[in-house]
């Protein structure tokens, strides 16, 4: 083509690709910080005596 | 179907049909009679600039619901502001691309035309949103803040819009959404431009969602942390 066409392009899936990456990454990160834990509870209640 | 199955099939039917529009607007579209190949930009340029008016029409709306007393909430607030960071990527991306097009077309990659410079403006406008929304601890006080600062800077969207209009700028015209209803274009371009705008569309909604997840997530672990904190002292007290 001409190059320029190319660039539009490449600017972006170069800008939306790199975005949607942080995201990705951004909320797998976030999903292992506050997904609790089976049985892990923070704030265990106390058991009757 | 669970919520995240939701917005997995968002973001397939979002990054197919780009790459779908890709194909189109790149090999199987022809040139255009004057603009030869630079035509293929329409496919994306104003798609992107689309969306970028629609993240801030939802982020207005959404500013509007958190002012709103019976609708007060800070999900809302959240929204907005999700809404804002999609918008200032898809605004940069309608500014880069214009600039790339504007080059081989009008011997420039930048000029003060009201098109253009109300673009710039509009993404300054949005910036500046985003970075008040660090200034404030207080989470009130930035919510009331930043919803009020987003409302004036929706004015800029009309008149990016009419820019073309109101003022003789080098930016073509509308080529669909013009005073007449009249596109401009037709056949298989058309139908590539608006596959285009419906691909950006749903990376915008996918955008959004994720966006949104991640402030959301962000918002309770605040939460709970000052929960915890609470609990703590009370304990020690």
């Amino acid at each position: 083509m001409n190059g320029f066409v190319e660039a539009g392009y490449a600017a972006v899936a170069a800008g939306l690709g790199s975005y949607s990456i942080w995201l990705t990454a951004k909320s797998k990160k976030l999903r292992t910080v506050v997904v609790p834990v089976k049985g892990d509870d923070i704030n265990p209640r106390k058991e009757p005596d | 179907m669970s919520r995240d199955r939701w917005v997995a099939l968002i973001g397939a039917i979002a990054f197919s049909t780009v790459a779908v529009t890709y194909v189109m607007g790149l090999w199987i579209t022809p040139p255009d009679v004057f603009q030869g190949n630079l035509v293929r930009l329409i496919y994306v340029h104003p798609a992107v600039a689309w969306v970028a008016y629609l993240a801030y029409g939802v982020t207005s709306l959404s500013s509007l619901a958190y002012l709103w007393k019976k609708t007060r909430n800070y999900r809302w607030d959240l929204l907005a502001a999700a809404s804002a960071e999609v918008g200032v990527v898809f605004t940069a991306l309608t500014l880069i691309t214009g600039s790339i097009w504007g080059r081989p077309t009008w011997g420039v990659w930048w000029t003060w035309d009201a098109r253009l410079t109300t673009t710039a403006l509009l993404l300054v406008l949005y910036l500046g949103y985003l970075a008040l929304r660090r200034v404030s601890e207080d989470r009130e006080q930035r919510a009331k803040r930043s919803a009020v600062a987003a409302l004036i800077a929706f004015i800029d969207v009309p008149i990016v819009h009419q820019s073309v209009v109101w003022w003789k700028t080098l930016h073509q015209s509308a080529t669909v959404f013009n005073a007449d209803l009249n596109p401009k274009i037709h056949g298989e371009m058309a139908w590539t431009l608006l596959l285009g705008f419906l691909s950006f569309t749903f990376v915008y909604l996918w955008m959004v969602i994720k966006r949104y997840d991640i402030a959301n997530a962000q918002f309770n672990m605040e939460n709970q942390s000052v929960e915890r904190a609470i609990k703590e002292r009370v304990g020690t007290a």
